[in-house]
């Protein structure tokens, strides 16, 4: 039992993000302190939320890299909105307002996907810049600092704070929200119908379908829901840093993409864990958010990004042609 | 087992009232292209009885069986469950009348574990809870009930193959299925477990489930069945109880008296130098210590389970498989590799998918391997050269087809594999490893696949040929090379075997190992 717990991909990433973290202790003692590693919880908020849409998309054996332009247009809409309205009400109205622009670009990618046939790949990658150029083209290329009071106040809403040392440690509110959504998500897929449907649709879509899944209706909602998180990605991101920019979040659905399949989800579906999902979130966002700390520049922060996307699909790759050349599998001529 | 359940209600203890049936299929015609799958067929099967549906290769069984399942919706005709007739099936519509499937290509989830693929269930409200707890103390209980050694943590894609199968066979006893169909479910079990499995669906169908038991194994079915419907062709040939059929009937019924038995007049002993030979070859995850040698002119046929490394060992020997151990002399000289000669060639069993270019024409299909031949005056490709080379393989193989640009997809499944067929012979080869080579096809193309298999052989050809069935090894090959587990552990020639011998003999060796 231990010696299955060892070998799983959350067990390996748990060691690697202790490793890495020592590395960064030792050089940067000050990566240790509070402030830096809350700060650290909240810079994993977004890539967290979207990473979480790119898991169900990719059990179910698909991909959608729109995300980001789904996260982006959907802030974006959302707080021109409500600013139209001079809306001066709680926040969480611009959270659904959000999340509910997202979820309706989500179901754009599905009824492609699920409707035409289409590739997911191609479908997203369209999509990404269809929604990008949409956004910038109808509703604005402005950068707004002033936005919704509420909204603006959510970025100091801490759960709570640490006194101490030269500044208090304070651990901001969606780090929390993360945390709940995460477990919500992880529950769902589990130990409902529609999760165990998401793994099986993803496994083996032909057995799927003979045992009675609804397969469309689960592949549609894996894109919806990612559409969903990426507007909450979006909202939060608006929030916390206090602007609507339209040229934020850009490429991070590699982030994304690359947090998931570090976290032992397959690119051929049928496999991954909101565990595995949010650990690669916090090894991505640790090395992102540290690197400074050591004296390497953040540009460099892409790079291990890049490094991390291929290696989570590297390793399962070189297990797999290690089973195949057991079961005598020729290599192709070159 | 007691067997006073609700479902039995509905029947008469003493049968005098006529039940109503479990499923009862209506004058289902199903056409594939030209291809008539199913013609006008009927079937009842009675509640709490198990049914034999019998026919050969090809003969429709399957496509049958995906109709009651819902996955295959029939030109005409309709279907009814208990009673009910309903329209246009789908699986969620048979799933909801009790409806459970065994099919023959693996319907489970390679990424769960076993316990995962026992309790899932794909038709349930999507909103529900799994709720853990009682559901795995019944997959446990299925494995039980098949006296199965299984670690319920296992992924699936771990295990083996017959492994798998049983475990799909768990799953419908465990997830309140009221009628099964089972597509030859005991082709890659042992005898032991095929016993188990009959035992336990005499004892769950006097429990009130119904079977579908569709085999060729006619032991098996004659055993196992109360009733048996014969299918020959697409059409129902014959239909009653089990008791009125004995497995020379049956034969006789599922061949329409072709009988195929002609064993090969002239079976040379192996002599000089053989083309091909293998000796210790060996491979950790497939098969070990091989031995095979073959001779210009003659059979030799590989017998064995699905999963038990005969596929594998053809594969090794054409050089799509590369063994670990061992050594491959081909006319003498050790090689290392033979992939990519075209003097020896491997026809696949599954031609749709590994065989053919389904949309490429004939030609191009055929010239596939032989490309040299098709080669014109400047040194590329000449159409001309290609379509008279195909046409004379049409000729020869008698492929029906208006002409050699017609696309492979709108074939026949007889007059695909002759397709396949031609493009091994038109190198010329020397040796050929054939892969169970009249799968899907109709009795009368079977018997002249098998003539040409014959003529090639008697041409001088070394022929291995790996086959689900007896007849087709008995028919075909000199001599026989029983593998089990992997290895080879038992050799003798064809002469005087009958089709029971070859049976006990693949499905015995598990014990006697």
């Amino acid at each position: 039992m231990i010696g299955k717990v060892m070998r799983s991909r959350e067990a390996l990433l748990v060691l690697v993000i202790l490793a890495v973290g020592l590395l960064f202790a030792l050089l940067a003692p000050q990566f240790l302190r509070l402030p830096h590693l809350f700060g650290i919880g909240r810079s994993a908020v977004i890539l967290g939320f979207l990473a979480l849409g790119m898991l169900m998309v990719l059990i179910t054996g698909g991909i959608d890299v729109s995300v980001s332009a789904t996260a982006v247009a959907a802030m974006y809409i959302a707080t021109v909105v409500l600013l139209e309205l001079q809306y001066e009400g709680p926040f969480v109205v611009a959270v659904l307002l959000a999340c509910a622009v997202g979820g309706l670009f989500g179901l754009v990618n599905a009824v492609l996907v699920t409707q035409l046939r289409l590739p997911s790949l191609i479908v997203t990658l369209g999509t990404l810049t269809l929604f990008r150029g949409g956004l910038l083209a109808f509703v604005g290329t402005e950068r707004i600092r002033v936005l919704p009071a509420q909204m603006s106040e959510f970025s100091t809403s801490q759960a709570f704070t640490i006194a101490g040392g030269t500044r208090p440690a304070q651990l901001h509110v969606s780090v929390v929200l993360l945390v709940a959504v995460a477990l919500l998500v992880g529950w769902a897929l589990r130990s409902t119908w529609w999760g165990r449907s998401m793994y099986a649709v993803g496994d083996n879509e032909e057995a799927a379908t003979r045992l009675g899944v609804a397969v469309t209706r689960v592949r549609v909602s894996a894109f919806v829901l990612a559409g969903v998180l990426a507007g909450m990605a979006g909202i939060l991101s608006g929030a916390l840093n206090r602007a609507a920019d339209p040229f934020t979040i850009v490429g991070l659905e590699m982030d994304a993409l690359a947090a998931v399949v570090l976290g032992g989800a397959a690119v051929t579906g049928g496999r991954g864990t909101v565990l595995g999902t949010m650990l690669g979130v916090l090894l991505i966002t640790m090395v992102g958010s540290s690197l400074v700390l050591v004296g390497v520049p953040t540009a460099w922060r892409q790079l291990f990004v890049g490094l991390f996307l291929l290696l989570g699909v590297g390793v399962p790759a070189l297990r797999q042609r290690r089973q195949e050349r057991a079961r005598g599998v020729v290599e192709a001529a070159a | 087992m007691t067997s006073e359940t609700p479902d039995r209600a509905g029947t008469s203890p003493t049968g005098d009232v006529p039940a109503v049936p479990a499923v009862a299929v209506h004058g289902i015609t199903k056409t594939y292209g030209t291809v008539h799958a199913l013609l006008d067929v009927d079937l009842r099967l009675r509640r709490g009885t198990v049914h034999g549906l019998v026919g050969e290769n090809g003969s429709g069984k399957s496509t049958l069986t995906k109709v009651i399942a819902g996955v295959v919706s029939p030109d005409s005709g309709h279907v009814e469950y208990n009673g009910e007739r309903v329209e246009h099936v789908d699986p969620r519509a048979a799933l909801r009348h009790g409806v459970r499937v065994i099919y023959q290509d693996l319907a489970v989830f390679p990424n769960m574990t076993v316990a995962e693929n026992l309790v899932f269930e794909g038709n349930r409200p999507l909103l529900r809870t799994i709720g853990g707890r009682g559901r795995r103390r019944r997959a446990i209980e299925a494995l039980d009930t098949l006296g199965l050694q299984l670690d319920p943590e296992a992924r699936l894609g771990d295990l083996s193959t017959a492994e798998r199968q049983l475990v799909a066979i768990a799953r419908t006893v465990s997830s309140e299925g009221r009628i099964v169909l089972m597509d030859e479910p005991t082709a890659s079990l042992t005898h032991d477990e095929i016993d188990q499995l009959l035992e336990t669906v005499r004892g769950l169908s006097s429990q009130g489930l119904s079977f579908l038991f569709i085999s060729h194994k006619l032991r098996e079915v004659v055993s196992v069945a109360d009733d048996v419907t014969v299918i020959r062709d697409g059409e129902v040939v014959s239909s009653g109880a089990s008791h009125e059929y004995d497995q020379s009937r049956i034969t006789h019924l599922m061949t329409g008296g072709v009988v195929d038995d002609v064993s090969r007049q002239r079976a040379p002993e192996p002599a000089g130098e053989p083309v091909l030979q293998a000796s210790g070859l060996s491979l950790s995850s497939s098969f070990r210590d091989i031995d095979l040698s073959l001779h210009p002119g003659r059979v030799v046929g590989l017998a064995g389970l699905v999963g038990s490394g005969r596929t594998e060992i053809g594969l090794a020997l054409v050089g799509l498989v590369q063994a670990e151990r061992g050594e491959i002399r081909y006319h003498g000289k050790p090689v290392d590799n033979l992939l990519g000669l075209s003097k020896v060639q491997y026809v696949p069993d599954d031609r749709l998918t590994e065989g053919l270019l389904l949309d490429w024409s004939i030609a191009d299909n055929v010239i596939l391997n032989n490309l040299d031949a098709a080669v014109g005056r400047g040194g590329t490709l000449s159409t001309d050269r290609a379509v008279s080379m195909a046409e004379s393989w049409r000729e020869r193989l008698r492929v029906k087809a208006p002409d050699v640009s017609a696309p492979v997809f709108s074939l026949s499944g007889g007059n695909q594999q002759r397709v396949l067929l031609a493009r091994a012979l038109a190198p010329d080869p020397d040796v050929i490893v054939l892969n169970n080579p009249t799968v899907g096809v109709d009795v009368g193309s079977r018997s002249e696949i098998h003539q040409l298999v014959r003529r090639v052989a008697d041409d001088g050809t070394a022929i291995l040929l790996i086959s689900d069935e007896p007849a087709e090894l008995l028919s075909l090959c000199d001599e026989l090379v029983f593998i089990h587990d992997g290895r080879a552990v038992h050799r003798c020639s064809t002469e005087g075997m009958t089709e029971d011998d070859v049976l006990q003999r693949i499905s015995n060796e598990g014990a006697a190992a």
